[in-house]
């Protein structure tokens, strides 16, 4: 046996630990990002993800929205966030796609909502809750509970309020009523013609007759009233999370939101090699484009590649 | 006046919930409270201590989040850190600083086959509250009859331990360590910790 | 076919297994009588490398629909401002109340909040004596129906239990990190020069509005009425680990905060190294390390058994994820439940005596469950003075949510005279937070209102580069304390259940004038500090709008106080439940600490830290107790 230095004893304990490593699966831990071997493998699954989404336009379908659904709110979430000369907007972001998706999902229906009755609209007028206490519960812990009561109204709540919501209806049947109402709000007298036909200033123009409670009368082809502001608050809620949220849910898609925001996503300085560290980040003053990452990406290369 | 719209029907009850295990009590990496209190007691000691030193062993692992026991506490440092920390322990000596070569119980695993490990270092004991201290100065190490290594080299990294400040020895060094030696079971636990101390490979710096 | 099963007797049942619970389990596991310990809570076991690691940067799924959060299906909340209006169900999780989530499995609420801490001064333990001493007839002419009371124990009392949490959780901070020396002219003893313990770690490192903040404060001169000679910032105390670090007396390593900026805003995340301090990853180790430990996941509690002759709970009863009863028997329990659960299962169960509010006029109440509600936190609302620095910053995510910023205690509690002023305490005011300590997507798309509705070019342009800016603002909107008030109370709703029939919470609360004056004052003091800055543009608003509350959460406090007086507090300085009984007070084996067990209104935003002190005192009381069951005497 020769004889070596220590230094040479690691190398030779490296090289001849090479097979026990492959042999054992065990990877060497790593220190930090810039010793990653996984750079490579991450190029390869950008690359891959690329020709996937560029696939995905092409076979791009609709799970839950309807016909006239479609043709209605693909002219909506475009005049919310329209294409203009700053920079793509809901269309090129794909974020009927998100709503869609969304809608025909946990999101459609409610399944993460508190959806037992009863049901009071929230507001300042009085409410009779009659035949009350209504759950069989209470009536074993208080016998003596009034049978009937008169209360001053609610809380009346912002519109984004967790409250605010108290619609019998679960979100993918909100939507279909909500649709159908500026729908019928269009064609009545105030722009008498579908959403679609309206120039882009009369579009506008009624998405904020929502916001400002306008329309006399909001309702669905069945009679149910909605309340505007209600609405108004999905599609510009709905809207601006189809262009902001992480492209595994269909909107946002090619990152087209995040390139316009500068927001990064799930790069945390690294995921292209640029080797910049959250602990500079987060003290700059001047701000660093990073280019986003989805965490499909993040996840292929925390998988080990494609 | 608006009544309250009561719905008739009543609800099944399917509950969500999400699976999980619970670890069992061997899978929970603490540092037992008499090692806590003796590794307390020694960084409040070795403050002023002027040579490099740094908790090493299976304690240092432990407490950088590695997932082994911990039986006792060993430091290494150089020879001259030997003879400081005898003189600031002098109170809890059990063994008094000298050269000592000892084999390891552990073999090395090189190529699939063994080979004996020896240290030697200036070596010292002590007994803080009960607890076994070991300190090798100036540690060298030879595998087989391939001639002494240098002795090892480290820049401290930190632990924070209560209001302490404690010097370990990295973790990078213990691991081309294990590597050199073939001891792959611990450059996995090793592994295991740098998982649960990042996000994941390749993102971030 | 569900079936009833009984589980052998322990010595404590904990009831959860977030902050509270896990630290009392820790104590007494660890105790030398190996006491058999058990934790149930209604969520799972969470293992932050599989659970949380790569699934996390998801702010649609952890954001909004709240993927590790409780499920609202199983309960929610109702909520009303005043105890003759019909009180509406929580329906859904939104962007705005995002982190009034409840909590759900191992580590509770605090697998995601931010990791916002501080320690409470000695004023806001006696807020009543002090205002009544120094201020006579002030606090009825801000608050005619008040209902505070002083706290069972001064700040001394809680002195080495604020020591002992910050080493367990592992805190952030400097002690006297003001560079002039404090002591004198501040009544805070752990800014003391002279202070001999310090906090573990040294704090996140401060962004560059945070230096000019520190720098403008020692600039600035002290208020009018002011009883100190100039201000005392000090960076902000975080849970969030900044370094390697192994916790005392338990020996649990913690890894360090990776900044990677999901952290925070509005959403506030899971943390994917265990650096976010919360019971799974520093007290329940311990635990389960003595051997003596078990924690019972996935459990739904929905009962204690009462003893009216014993005076003691003798069982717990759950539900398991198939629906089959459990029966939980026990010589002592703790509740540890956070928030409203911890009220909604006495009220289940008639332990102790209902609030019973009566309007009168003039307000009044009985009873004590349920009693004393206050909220910790500010109205939302617009903020009061603002301005421009001329700095930009990442606000895409990088950072975390309680690092970088600093803080100063000069503008709370009596530092000022407050003989002409319409407010009792002041704020705590902090600049400098990192800008990308959280993803802002859910706030912006649930932010939209009727007042910025979110459509059309002219809004689009707006958020162009808007995670580049290259200015940034600085503001406070200066909330002094929240007063409880007999008409702000929690009981159980008459018409909504929980998805097995039990009634729901009611959360009876608004935002008290308390809050808005001190805003309205300390936003003029606070302005001069801008401008001190460097701010351009520095606007004081005359008064902030008001709004009516509608949030159901995250910074609930009180409803079931300790207290002095056994007729209208739950529990004693001990954390021990009290009765009024013949021939003197009863103490029982039932013991309880959370954020809604505080006295009064927080003076700092951290109830969580107010409220830690408090589960040590619960610990110790608990093992005299075993030793000698009956009321612990201060």
């Amino acid at each position: 046996m020769s004889k070596t230095t220590r230094r040479e004893f690691l190398k030779i304990g490296l090289a001849a630990a090479g097979g026990a490593l492959a042999a054992s699966g065990v990877e060497i831990p790593l220190f930090s990002a810039k010793d990653s071997s996984m750079q490579t493998q991450l190029n390869s699954a950008n690359t891959q993800l690329i020709n996937l989404q560029n696939q995905l336009k092409t076979v791009t379908g609709f799970l839950t929205l309807n016909v006239k659904e479609q043709a209605l709110l693909e002219p909506i979430v475009e005049t919310i966030i329209p294409s203009d000369s700053s920079g793509p907007g809901a269309k090129e972001a794909g974020v009927i796609y998100f709503i869609d998706r969304q809608l025909a999902g946990d999101y459609g229906q409610s399944a993460n909502m508190f959806m037992d009755g009863p049901f009071a609209i929230p507001s300042s007028s009085p409410i009779v809750a009659p035949g009350i206490p209504t759950s069989k519960a209470y009536l074993a812990l208080y016998p003596s509970a009034p049978t009937s009561m008169t209360y001053s109204g609610t809380v009346v709540p912002r519109v984004g309020s967790g409250i605010n919501y108290q619609y019998p209806l679960n979100l993918r049947a909100f939507w279909k009523s909500g649709l159908e109402a500026v729908q019928n709000y269009a064609k009545s007298s105030t722009y008498g013609a579908t959403f679609q036909k309206l120039s882009a200033d009369k579009q506008l123009a009624l998405l904020l007759d929502l916001w400002a409670g306008k329309p006399a009368s909001f309702a669905d082809d069945f009679g149910n009233i909605i309340r505007p502001v209600d609405f108004a608050y999905e599609l510009s809620f709905m809207t601006w999370a189809g262009f902001t949220m992480d492209p595994l849910y269909g909107g946002n898609q090619n990152m087209v939101g995040w390139q316009y925001m500068g927001f990064n996503g799930v790069n945390l300085g690294n995921a292209y090699g640029e080797g910049l560290s959250q602990k500079d980040l987060m003290i700059a003053t001047t701000p660093t484009r990073l280019k986003p990452a989805s965490l499909a990406q993040y996840q292929q290369a925390a998988n080990g590649g494609a | 006046m608006p009544a309250l719209k009561i719905p008739r029907k009543v609800r099944s009850i399917v509950a969500p919930f999400v699976e999980s295990r619970v670890p069992g009590p061997e899978e929970f990496v603490v540092l037992s409270e008499p090692l806590l209190n003796a590794t307390l007691k020694l960084a409040e000691l070795l403050r002023e201590c002027k040579p490099k030193w740094a908790m090493s062993g299976d304690a240092g692992e432990l407490v950088s989040g590695v997932n082994v026991s911990a039986d006792h506490l060993s430091i290494l440092t150089t020879a001259e850190g030997c003879e400081e920390i005898s003189r600031k322990l002098a109170e809890n000596l059990v063994q008094t600083p000298g050269m000592v070569e000892r084999k390891l119980e552990r073999e090395a695993n090189i190529d699939l086959k063994p080979y004996p490990v020896q240290i030697k270092s200036y070596e010292a004991r002590f007994q803080i509250d009960g607890q076994r201290l070991d300190v090798y100065g100036g540690l060298q190490i030879r595998v087989g009859d391939w001639e002494w290594g240098d002795p090892l080299d480290y820049s401290p990294e930190y632990v924070y331990v209560g209001s302490e400040k404690l010097p370990v020895v990295p973790l990078r060094l213990k691991t081309e360590l294990y590597i050199g030696l073939g001891w792959m079971d611990r450059v996995k636990k090793i592994n295991e910790a740098m998982t649960r101390r990042h996000h994941g490979p390749g993102f971030g710096g | 076919m569900s079936s009833v099963i009984m589980e052998p007797h322990k010595d404590l049942v904990c009831l959860g297994a977030g902050f509270m619970s896990g630290l009392v389990a820790a104590e007494v596991a660890r105790d030398s009588h190996n006491y058999q310990v058990v934790a149930i809570t209604k969520g799972p076991w969470w293992d932050y490398v599989s659970d949380f690691s790569t699934t996390k940067y998801d702010e649609w799924g952890v954001g909004l629909g709240r993927k590790y959060d409780s499920p609202l299906p199983v309960q929610s909340t109702t909520i009303r401002n005043s105890p003759t209006q019909f009180a509406l169900p929580v329906r859904r999780y939104t962007m705005p109340i995002q982190y009034h989530a409840l909590g759900h499995g191992v580590g509770g609420a605090a697998q995601h909040y931010g990791g916002t801490m501080g320690r409470q001064g000695p004023w806001g333990y006696q807020q009543k004596t002090l205002t009544d001493t120094n201020y006579p007839g002030k606090l009825t002419n801000i608050q005619s129906n008040n209902d505070l009371q002083d706290w069972p124990l001064d700040y001394a009392g809680y002195e080495p239990y604020y020591h002992k949490w910050e080493l367990v959780y592992g805190l952030c901070g400097t002690n006297n990190g003001s560079p002039n020396d404090t002591s004198s002219d501040l009544n805070y003893p752990w800014m003391d020069s002279s202070y001999g313990s310090k906090y573990p770690m040294p704090p996140h490192p401060l962004t560059q509005v945070a230096q000019q903040f520190q720098s403008a404060c020692l600039a600035t001169p002290p208020p009018q009425g002011a009883k100190f000679t100039s201000y005392h910032p000090f960076p902000h105390v975080s849970s969030l680990a900044s370094q390697p670090y192994t916790n005392v007396p338990y020996g649990v390593p913690v890894n360090p905060c990776v900044y990677d900026g999901y952290c925070g805003g509005n959403c506030n995340y899971a943390c994917e190294t265990g650096a976010k301090a919360n019971a799974a990853y520093r007290t329940i180790p311990a635990a389960m390390a003595t051997g003596n430990f078990k924690l019972v996941t996935n459990a739904y509690i929905f009962r204690l058994v009462w003893d009216a002759t014993s005076h003691t709970v003798t069982e717990a009863h759950y539900y398991d994820a198939q629906g089959n009863v459990h029966i939980q028997p026990g010589t002592v329990f703790f509740n540890g439940m956070w928030g409203y659960n911890m009220i909604r299962i006495m009220l289940l169960s008639g332990v102790g005596v209902p609030y019973v509010f009566n309007s009168g006029p003039p307000q009044s109440g009985s009873g004590s469950v349920g009693r004393g509600l206050t909220n910790g936190y500010a109205p939302y609302t617009g903020t009061s003075v603002t301005g421009t620095l001329n700095l930009g910053a990442n606000s895409y995510s990088a950072g975390n949510a309680s690092g970088g910023s600093v803080d100063i205690y000069d503008l709370m509690d009596d530092n000022f005279d407050h003989t002409n002023l319409n407010f009792i305490g002041g704020a705590q005011i902090g600049l400098g937070g990192y800008a990308g300590g959280g993803p802002g997507n859910i706030t912006l798309a649930g932010g939209v209102s009727p007042s910025n509705t979110g459509v059309g070019g002219t809004f689009k342009a707006k958020q162009k580069d808007r995670y580049l800016p290259t200015t940034t603002g600085v503001g406070a909107t200066p909330f002094a304390p929240d007063i409880p008030t007999y008409d702000h109370y929690v009981d159980l709703d008459p018409h909504y259940t929980d998805i097995y029939g039990d009634p729901l919470s009611r959360l009876t609360y608004d935002w008290t004038d308390n809050m808005y004056n001190g805003a309205t004052y300390l936003a003029t003091v606070v302005a001069a500090i801008l401008t001190k800055m460097g701010a351009s543009n520095v606007k004081v608003a005359t008064t902030p709008p008001k709004v009516h509350n509608d949030w159901w959460g995250h910074h609930l406090r009180g409803g079931c106080r300790i207290g002095k007086d056994p007729a209208s507090s739950v529990f004693n300085s001990w954390n021990q439940h009290w009765l009024v009984g013949s021939p003197s007070t009863i103490g029982t084996n039932y013991f309880a600490a959370g954020e809604i067990t505080n006295t009064a209104g927080d003076t700092v935003p951290s109830g969580t830290h107010v409220a830690g002190p408090q589960s040590w005192r619960a610990a110790e009381g608990i093992k005299q107790y075993l030793m000698s069951p009956g009321l612990l005497t201060p």
